[in-house]
């Protein structure tokens, strides 16, 4: 299971791995611009702008995906002490705090023509706003140590409080108000949506997800050098 | 049990001692309170309308600015370590230091919010439904809050850090708490919104016993 | 190619998928630089300190 696990085999599989990624994060973008822009109908409801819906609904869900993964790295790290899991969870954070980022923009931005506002406190706008903030503690917490390790650590304590506590806080938001439309896309076996849109949007989720991997990888190769620079420092010293 | 008892006795002795940040604690909170209610002018009926909604909102900042006494000055004299080294567990020190907390930070605040309260309305009508709800709410604030306290220790901090890391975790106890009052207004009891927080309660109690054991342990090796 | 044309003849929402689709191509192709300067910048330092072990050993 930990054959990767070592640093420095890890930093020769993701060397090669690398361009492939990249290479499909650009395939797979290209295909979903095409088609979002070129091959799907307008929404008898919303009209042209059901189109941001293929930026905004994939980073979502990478937005979420980002900080599981983000959690049971740091339950691997606290369990089995690996320092290549710290360091995949802290080069996730400020990936996922972007496409959180991107996700409320996006989603403020189609807001405006279909209810009329920029902004509402509505369940799902919410609950993403305190997800962007339990990532920015993580990203604040993990740095503020002057021994790194100490900040891996409590980072990832917070990082596993923040995902037992998630459910929850969604929910409450949910329980708070409600305006926002049912989830796209419940279940693979009867999605409410055409499939003519579920294309475009099937080819973006895959493309930013590699796009998210091949930024991760490098991320984690500038957090390896980041550490050897640290061993350096503390052996001169 | 022992041990508990010695250490709870220890922490009370030593807050009695620092009896003046537990009046500055109550002073926030009741001028913080009082500037809030006077913000919204003369419009009385408005404010009875909000008032719930205030005191727990002023709650929820007094205690996080309450919170730092406890672990900081007990980490930065050493005696954290010491403690640890006489042969108490660090699950008995959090434990003592939760039962302090919650003893001078919120239950003078949960005896003066219906003070406040009758200084504006006379006798609220729901002070029942907002005692009960501070009560079964509180441990669990307090709880969250020396959870954070405690990842914060030896970190270069500020009074931003530690609200941005609590805060997210404070939002569905502060929704479910703010609402028993809502409902109470409409006319129900809220034994639904009571039992969610005593819910919150058990599920933070494991989460910072667990996780602030670690740390503490790491701290004092 | 109508779905396009219906879009760009669309005066109300062309804007608004615009500034959508821009704002994140902004942001995301912003954190894909910032990791690749971060990343030099790194091995560049990284670099310096082998060589300077290498020169004191």
């Amino acid at each position: 299971m930990f054959r990767f696990s070592n640093p420095k085999k890890f930093q020769e599989l993701s060397d090669n791995v690398y361009p492939w990624m990249n290479f499909l994060a650009f395939i797979f973008i290209l295909i979903g611009l095409y088609y979002s822009f070129f091959n799907s109908p307008p929404d008898y409801l919303q009209g042209e702008t059901v189109r941001i819906m293929y930026i905004h609904v994939p980073s979502a869900w990478l937005s979420l995906m980002i900080y599981s993964s983000m959690g049971i790295c740091s339950i691997i790290s606290l369990i089995w002490k690996h320092t290549l899991a710290d360091i995949i969870s802290r080069s996730c954070a400020p990936i996922g705090a972007s496409f959180t980022l991107v996700t409320l923009i996006t989603g403020s931005i189609w807001g405006k023509p279909t209810w009329g506002t920029w902004w509402v406190w509505d369940a799902r706008l919410t609950s993403e706003l305190i997800l962007l903030f339990i990532y920015l503690g993580h990203i604040i917490l993990s740095n503020a140590f002057d021994d790194f390790r100490k900040g891996d650590k409590n980072a990832a304590i917070l990082a596993i409080v923040g995902l037992i506590n998630l459910p929850i806080i969604k929910w409450s938001v949910d329980w708070w108000n409600t305006l926002h439309q049912p989830a796209s896309l419940t279940k693979f076996g009867a999605p409410s949506i055409d499939s003519v849109m579920l294309f475009p949007l099937i080819f973006m989720a895959l493309g930013l997800t590699f796009l998210f991997v091949s930024i991760l990888l490098d991320r984690i190769k500038g957090e390896i050098y980041l550490r050897k620079i640290e061993l350096f420092k503390q052996e001169i010293d | 049990m022992m041990n508990l008892f010695l250490l709870i006795n220890r922490e009370f002795k030593l807050s009695i001692k620092n009896f003046k940040s537990a009046l500055f604690n109550i002073f926030f909170f009741v001028i913080s309170s009082f500037i809030f209610f006077l913000s919204f002018g003369s419009e009385f009926e408005a404010i009875i309308e909000f008032s719930h909604g205030i005191i727990w909102s002023v709650l929820l900042f007094s205690l996080i600015f309450s919170v730092d006494q406890f672990y900081d000055s007990d980490f930065k004299d050493g005696s954290l370590k010491e403690l640890k080294i006489l042969g108490y567990s660090s699950v008995e020190i959090i434990i003592s230091k939760l039962f302090t907390m919650w003893f001078f930070i919120a239950l003078p605040i949960i005896i003066i919010a219906p003070l406040i309260l009758y200084s504006f309305f006379g006798v609220y009508p729901y002070n029942k439904t907002l005692i009960i709800s501070l009560f079964l709410a509180s441990p669990s604030l307090i709880l969250l809050a020396s959870l954070g306290e405690i990842l914060l220790i030896r970190a270069r901090k500020n009074k931003i850090m530690l609200m941005l890391i609590i805060i997210p975790f404070y939002i569905p106890i502060l929704i479910f708490g703010v609402s028993a009052v809502d409902v109470a207004k409409l006319g129900f009891i809220p034994d639904k919104n009571f039992i969610i927080l005593v819910g919150f309660f058990m599920i933070t109690l494991p989460l910072t016993l667990v996780f602030g054991k670690l740390c503490i342990d790491q701290i004092c090796e | 190619m109508e779905y396009f044309i219906g879009l760009l003849n669309n005066k109300v929402h062309l804007k608004y998928v615009c500034l959508a689709y821009f704002i994140s191509f902004f942001l995301i192709s912003g954190l894909v630089l910032l990791s690749k300067i971060r990343t030099k910048r790194f091995e560049k330092e990284h670099k310096r300190f082998e060589n300077k072990n290498e020169g004191q050993t």
